[in-house]
């Protein structure tokens, strides 16, 4: 193959980490690896890559001790895929760009990974996309795009993907906020996608007991009294 | 049988100068001859320099099946199992060689469908190799001296080396 087009266009349909294994095999190959354009290109084929593994958290200590944040969250890589191998106790390392050194990862979806990571030990959490094999970053924008109470807490992140509707990795949040009035507790859940909301809950609960949930149209965000 | 001796017939010419007769409804297929018939150029056989009689054998295979209609609904499903079942045989090739000549003439020809069928096919029999085999399948001499490639390998390691 020493046209260029046609080579990158069989890399395009490679798994992920098959590329990152043979992008040593010459200059030109990683040259034409590494270019940013490559992934952008890869996800207008709609394919998924299967699983290559599972990321085992390793807590050295109880959650919630600082000295773990000092130590970095530790994995233990665990491989599917006889092209890599397993990995003990790594951590991740996004070199110099890394904007937080403390990651948590949150999720994995089709080859980018959600990551949580506190600054300066603050809650909430600052959510970040992360391409672990080009090491780049992206924040994603805190929950004051919508403009809530400060009771609301930004419980979940997840990413979506699905190649057969959109080439675009979607983000789903969902923010809850507990009001609890009388013994009765309210649970009022947004869930928003690319800053749209698609999904209004109201959960109302007695002690342990689930005994109603409204799903409402959105309509608009009304502080919820309870 | 009407319906191809009715339907207009194309003549190719390989780059060993052997000719094929195809339909043109079945070779339209190909954006390049398309567009060759469209300019009204198609009236001699039209010659396709960058591929061989072997490569375009296949082709014509390939886009034969490829034009076939189905009838109705059922068939519609019978025959999308078929082409899947065609297609899977399609690539198993005995000559590795002749995937890549696959490639590139579906890529001067322009048939989408053959291109991602190849493709595919080389990038399945790849995705499990180490460096130093796909060197060899594609030929391709290392071109890193030892401490590059360390090099490279340190400032390009994914996120967990």
């Amino acid at each position: 193959m020493s046209n260029d087009d046609l080579l990158i266009e069989i890399l395009l349909r490679l798994p992920v980490i098959s590329l990152h294994v043979i992008k040593y095999v010459s200059k030109r190959w990683l040259s034409l690896i590494t270019a940013t354009n490559i992934t952008l290109r890869q996800c207008q084929i709609s394919k998924l890559d299967p699983p290559t593994g599972f990321f085992l958290w390793r807590p050295k200590r109880a959650f919630g001790d600082p000295s773990i944040r000092q130590l970095g969250f530790k994995y233990d890589f665990v491989s599917l895929d006889t092209i890599v191998p397993s990995k003990r106790s790594t951590t991740i390392s996004m070199g110099f760009e890394a904007p937080c050194v403390d990651f948590l990862i949150l999720q994995s979806c089709n080859g980018l990974l959600l990551l949580g990571c506190e600054h300066d030990y603050d809650y909430p959490f600052k959510f970040y996309i992360c391409n672990p094999f080009l090491k780049l970053f992206k924040m994603l924008p805190q929950c004051d795009d919508l403009k809530l109470s400060e009771s609301f807490n930004v419980t979940g992140m997840i990413l979506a993907f699905d190649p057969t509707r959109s080439p675009h990795y979607k983000v789903i949040k969902t923010v809850v906020e507990h009001v609890y009035n009388g013994g009765v507790l309210f649970v009022h859940i947004i869930i928003t996608l690319q800053k749209q909301t698609i999904g209004v809950f109201v959960v109302i609960a007695f002690l342990t007991k689930v005994f109603m949930v409204l799903k409402r149209d959105y309509i608009g965000i009304t502080p919820f009294t309870g | 049988m009407s319906s191809s001796s009715s339907s207009k017939m194309i003549e190719l010419r390989s780059s060993d100068g052997e000719t094929f007769h195809v339909e043109e409804t079945v070779v339209l297929q190909s954006e390049t001859i398309k567009q060759m018939i469209d300019d009204d150029c198609a009236n001699a056989a039209i010659p396709l320099p960058n591929v061989t009689s072997m490569t375009l054998a296949k082709v014509i295979e390939y886009i034969k099946k490829h034009a076939e209609k189905p009838k109705d609904d059922d068939d519609k499903k019978v025959a999308e199992e078929d082409l899947k079942k065609f297609d899977a045989e399609f690539v198993k090739v005995d000559q590795e060689s002749m995937l890549f000549d696959l490639v590139r003439a579906a890529n001067y020809l322009n048939i989408k469908s053959l291109l991602d069928l190849t493709c595919q096919a080389v990038a399945d029999s790849i995705k499990d190799l180490s460096v130093e085999e796909v060197r060899k399948k594609f030929n391709i001499q290392n071109d890193f001296t030892p401490e590059e490639e360390a090099k490279v390998r340190k400032e390009n390691a994914w996120a967990f080396d």
